[in-house]
């Protein structure tokens, strides 16, 4: 089935309670250290939702910020990274609908480009279906790309996601829904011979 | 199959169904390709955007953490004043520096004049700090080491992608307003903070009243250190200060910034050029220009400004300086309304106007009115 664990770049690491309670306790290098893990992921949430770099620099830091004053409310038995990364998204999808950010218009594309390393899926959709895919993501509500980025990305739950955007679970399904339908719908052409190509190759 | 059904296929692949629906999916997959096929798809369109790979700036990972850091620094004191010395034990060992630094900032100016002494500056604790207003405190809202990039148009609202952070719309429902999130800082990372910045501050104390809103911010940005210091030498002329008033504030106003701006010499430091006492100077412009770089995305954000301006008004003994604080506070009421139109934020942006226009020592009434006139057709 689809799903790949996310990625442990940000990953808890053994001490990461120790470096939480050194942060609440004002440990401003402890936290710095909690920033460095999760800073990927974190600014990959927002890019992926605002689509620009300077916004999504701009959500990143103020996410971290946000969670060091909150650090008190924090439960430290809890992973940091998708409290962390629900506060980014709130942030993001507050931005992009932001009167401001609708009178400038959404930044179109290119916020994600091919790079040199690809990911197991990336050796099976070639160059072409990454970037209609990215478009058909970019041409997404900016609500839809939300909860579909906080599904697809972070895997979070329908409850978290709610929470995370301030809707119900029951949005978040039909959101999801839409939002996967219209980007299998872009992605279908290629979708076709990389199953194909996959099912050839994993078993 | 129907929207309903392939809606319950999605949350069938995120396992968010209920035990009996579930087992209702699971049996009618077992005898439908179609079904299959789209739920393959679906999946592969998770895994297929999951992959997709995120491209930041070379090097930018490299001092995130470090600029993050440099945000928390003011707001160290999220810790409150129980756990302070705790704190004050875990800064780095260069921070003590940086204090002596803003120690030496704040005395010179003082010694100088052979005025009061600095002690007021200093013994702000963080138990005075949490009943003062964070107006005079207020961090700036600019991340370190990467300047805007571009000048704005006046009537333009600032871009998003401006690198100043702003404080967006609240998390929902959990977060107090701006002003009182902010305690305020020790005096080490307010000197830390402003070191970036130094040699722009002869610029800005005040505009005159012509300028528009932005353009202060733009000379912030654009200017050089020749018309800065051209500019520090303009402004100090129009600012005499009246020494005695000066005073006054000083002893009346409990807060360290407060302080260490009456009690600099702008006369002298601005005759001086910037570079003979930046320190007096950059202390005095601090609060001007934090106020300046703020520019929120949300209406809470921006009547959290207009808050400040008007704080600062009310201590500023300069007529020509709380003027322009005040105008500054009609231009956030009015961007608070521009943010998220909401009609009480128009009100009160009328109200704010309204009541400059009233004063008699209003400066810059035909700037007030123009705002006051375009003000229908922006939101």
């Amino acid at each position: 089935m689809g799903h790949s664990a996310h990625p442990p770049q940000a990953g808890a690491g053994p001490d990461e309670p120790f470096l939480l309670a050194r942060a609440r306790q004002g440990d401003l290098a402890a936290f710095e250290e909690v920033v460095r893990r999760y800073q990927h992921r974190v600014y990959g949430v927002a890019l992926r939702i605002v689509r620009a770099h300077d916004v999504a620099d701009d959500v990143a830091q103020e996410a971290f910020v946000r969670a060091w004053r909150s650090l008190d409310r924090f439960d430290l038995g809890r992973p940091f990274g998708p409290w962390v990364c629900r506060i980014a998204a709130n942030l993001a999808v507050n931005h992009v609908r932001s009167p401001r950010a609708r009178e400038e218009g959404l930044p179109d594309g290119h916020a994600e480009t091919p790079s040199a390393d690809p990911g197991p899926l990336g050796a099976i959709l070639d160059a072409e279906a990454k970037r209609v895919l990215d478009e058909a993501v970019a041409g997404l509500g900016p609500e839809q790309r939300a909860v579909f980025v906080l599904r697809a990305v972070e895997e979070m739950s329908y409850e978290e996601i709610a929470e995370a955007l301030g809707i119900s679970p029951g949005t978040v399904m039909s959101r999801l829904f839409r939002a996967r339908e219209r980007l299998a719908r872009a992605l279908r052409p290629y979708l076709g011979a990389a199953s194909v190509r996959r099912k050839a190759g994993t078993s | 199959v129907s929207a309903h059904e392939r809606e319950r296929l999605s949350a069938y692949l995120d396992g968010e169904l209920a035990p009996a629906e579930r087992a209702t999916v699971e049996t009618h997959l077992a005898g439908c390709p179609e079904c299959n096929a789209f739920l393959a798809e679906l999946a592969a369109v998770d895994e297929a955007a999951a992959a997709l790979p995120v491209d930041a700036p070379e090097g930018y990972f490299d001092t995130f953490p470090a600029r993050v850091r440099a945000r928390l620094q003011p707001a160290g004191s999220r810790v409150r004043a129980r756990t302070a010395a705790l704190q004050v034990r875990s800064v780095p060992a260069w921070t003590w520096a940086v204090a002596a630094a803003l120690l030496l900032a704040v005395i010179t100016p003082l010694t100088l004049r052979q005025a009061r002494p600095a002690a007021p500056a200093q013994e702000t604790r963080p138990s005075d700090v949490s009943s003062a207003p964070a107006a005079i405190v207020m961090p700036p809202r600019q991340k370190l080491g990467v300047e805007p990039a571009e000048p704005k148009a006046p009537a333009a609202p600032p871009p998003a992608s401006r690198p100043r952070p702003s404080p967006p719309a609240a998390v929902r429902g959990s977060e107090r307003p701006l002003a009182m999130q902010r305690p305020a800082p020790t005096a080490a990372p307010e000197a830390r903070r402003d070191q970036p910045t130094e040699g722009r501050f002869a610029a800005e104390p005040a505009a005159p009243p012509q300028r528009s809103e932005f353009a202060l911010a733009r000379e912030q940005t654009a200017a050089d250190a020749e018309t800065e210091g051209a500019a520090g030498g303009a402004v100090g002329g129009v600012l005499s200060p009246d020494s005695a008033n000066r005073d006054k504030v000083e002893r009346t106003a409990p807060r360290a910034a407060v302080a260490a701006e009456a009690a600099s010499p702008m006369t002298s430091a601005a005759s001086a050029g910037h570079e003979a006492t930046p320190a007096g100077l950059k202390a005095q412009a601090d609060s001007f220009r934090r106020l300046e770089a703020v520019r929120p995305r949300s209406a809470a954000g921006w009547r959290s400004v207009r808050e400040q301006w008007k704080a600062l008004a009310a201590t500023e003994t300069d007529p020509v300086r709380a003027d322009e604080a005040r105008v500054r506070a009609v231009i956030a009421a009015r961007e608070a309304w521009r943010a998220e139109g909401d009609v009480d934020d128009e009100a009160a942006f009328r109200a704010e106007a309204l009541s400059y226009l009233r004063r008699g020592d209003a400066r810059q009434k035909p700037r007030v009115e123009a705002l006051l006139g375009e003000a229908p057709r922006t939101p």
